[in-house]
């Protein structure tokens, strides 16, 4: 919009912004707040159904092996479960191997690697198999070999409590964005009210001159979509910001797993739609407050 | 457009402000409205203007009844009348100019317009040089021909003017009288409060006389009796 504008609203917003800047001020900061959770929402739960995705597509279990399990044992185990129906592979981890995983996850922390040994880490055995129901028969058959094993973690597992807190952190965030966006709708309401209440003077003349409702409302309205605008913007930044900010980490420490968007459309599309929506409370509380006060 | 009222009566309450007042003003016509202070003056100009509406009576104005009018006909209506108030009611926050323009906004001119519009605006009221002021640096004098030159800048068909020499000098307040007979001479009606004797003795137009809120005459070539 110009500020060209055939009623001048643009000019008319900006005069009401800067008149009362504290009070404009504090509505900005509500919308931010809330895109400030809402933006956060959105990231948590783009990486964990990509978490999600990336474990409930691999049917795997992984067996981690007492340390008396000798290679004997170990090899005849593994032809064991490669003859089972259904299993796709059955890898060995070596101690050695397993330190070095290990390693190269936490590459960047000279702490944790110091108090590390090949010693500490078990060996293991990652079986994949097809499609998860193949993966009973595996548990009942590692069951079996107790005395070898130490531990059988499943991918279910996993995937079970990756989608509880999904379903947790959905639940919970929609709950305190949705408070949030209450209070920003209050907030700007009032502001906005108290800001027409300021004007009564200036709307009575222009009722005088002819003005329509809906060119007394108009600053008023682009006022409440600015503060919307301005406000989720900021919120998007800060979080996209330290997004990228801390990109490689946070691939690196999710690798292979891809926790953040790769296409730039993605995060253009989510920009765009949460500009929308803040510009879309703003202009909402912002006609609610006009409404009860102009419209009589 | 013709303005008519039919046996209007307006009571604030207690007070009665106009009593069982008729009169017709046609398109073209100067009229005086005279009357000591309360007599009912600036309550006629607000009922043409649909501020409020009669307690009995009808006020018409052009094809529209007042009394039961919609709201988005007396906006339009309005825009069709320009009016100076007795208190000037300009933005105090806004610019001469702003507060000129604003009545070209509301009225829906085209902004090309607008500048040509202004600078006659401003040289027929006299207020060249003063377009960026804000109200409160301008004198009583220059606020009252503000108020005349925004209600002017429309065109209206009908100008209603409410004591715009109250704060004038004698000198000044010919200048605007002048200006006032001539856009009449152009067609506009012209109607105008006032208890300056002087000028409504001089210039022999229509006079209506109230008192008390009681219409007490009615002269097409008056004086101030
Ligand atoms: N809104 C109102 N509420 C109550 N009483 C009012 C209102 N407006 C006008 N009155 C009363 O109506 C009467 C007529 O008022 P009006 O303003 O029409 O007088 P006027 O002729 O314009 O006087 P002046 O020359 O002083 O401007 C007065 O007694 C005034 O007190
Ligand atoms: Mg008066």
């Amino acid at each position: 919009m110009s500020k060209k504008l055939k009623g001048g609203w643009l000019e008319t917003t900006w005069h009401h912004l800067r008149r009362s800047p504290f009070q404009s001020l504090a509505a900005i900061l509500v919308m931010w707040l809330n895109f400030l959770a809402a933006t956060t929402l959105l990231v948590l739960i783009f990486g964990l159904s990509n978490l999600l995705n990336y474990f409930e597509g691999r049917p795997e279990v992984t067996a981690f092996l007492k340390d008396q399990a000798d290679q004997e044992a170990v090899d005849q185990i593994r032809n064991q479960l490669s003859q089972l129906e259904g299993i796709k592979e059955v890898r060995y981890i070596s101690k050695e191997e397993a330190l070095k995983i290990y390693q190269e996850q936490n590459k960047d922390n000279p702490l944790l690697l110091e108090m590390v040994t090949a010693d500490i880490l078990p060996a293991s055995l990652e079986i994949s198999a097809v499609s998860p129901e193949y993966l009973t028969q595996v548990a009942e058959f590692l069951h079996q070999k107790s005395d070898l094993i130490e531990e059988v973690v499943f991918q279910r597992d996993v995937v079970e409590r990756l989608s509880f807190w999904t379903r947790m952190i959905k639940a919970g965030g929609l709950a305190i964005v949705a408070f949030f966006s209450f209070v920003a709708l209050v907030v700007i309401m009032v502001i906005v009210g108290m800001k027409i209440a300021m004007h009564r003077s200036e709307i009575a003349i222009l009722r005088l001159l002819g003005a329509s409702n809906f060119y007394i409302q108009a600053p008023f309205l682009l006022e409440g979509i600015i503060y919307g605008l301005i406000g989720s913007l900021l919120g998007i930044a800060v979080v996209g910001g330290l997004v990228f900010y801390w990109r490689p980490q946070i691939e690196a420490f999710f690798a292979p797993v891809v926790v953040l968007p790769q296409n730039n459309q993605l995060f253009l599309i989510t920009i765009l739609a949460e500009l929308a929506v803040g510009a879309f409370l703003g202009l909402l509380a912002a006609w609610a407050a006009s409404y009860r006060y102009l419209r009589r | 457009m013709i303005i008519r009222f039919d046996k209007v009566t307006k009571r604030f309450g207690q007070v009665v402000a106009l009593e069982n007042v008729s009169f017709e003003i046609k398109q073209g016509e100067f009229v005086f409205i005279t009357g000591r202070s309360g007599a009912g003056k600036t309550t006629v100009i607000k009922l043409i203007l649909a501020e409020f509406q009669p307690t009995e009576g009808e006020v018409w104005v052009g094809d529209y009844c007042l009394n039961r009018v919609k709201k988005k006909e007396v906006l339009a209506l309005r825009r069709q009348i320009g009016v100076v108030f007795q208190d000037f009611r300009l933005l105090t926050n806004r610019t001469l100019k702003e507060n000129i323009l604003l009545a070209l906004r509301v009225a829906g001119y085209r902004q090309p317009d607008w500048p040509e519009k202004l600078a006659q605006v401003l040289k027929l009221v006299g207020l060249e040089g003063r377009e960026e002021f804000f109200p409160a640096q301008l004198s009583g004098g220059e606020r009252q021909r503000a108020c005349l030159a925004r209600a002017l800048i429309v065109e209206p068909k009908i100008l209603l003017a409410d004591e715009p020499t109250g704060n004038l000098d004698p000198e000044t307040s010919w200048q605007l009288m002048d200006l006032l007979t001539k856009i009449n001479k152009k067609g506009t009606t012209v109607v105008m409060a006032t208890h300056n004797f002087d000028i409504v003795n001089s210039l022999r137009q229509r006079v209506i006389k109230l008192e008390a809120g009681q219409l007490v005459f009615d002269k097409k070539r008056g004086k101030y009796e």
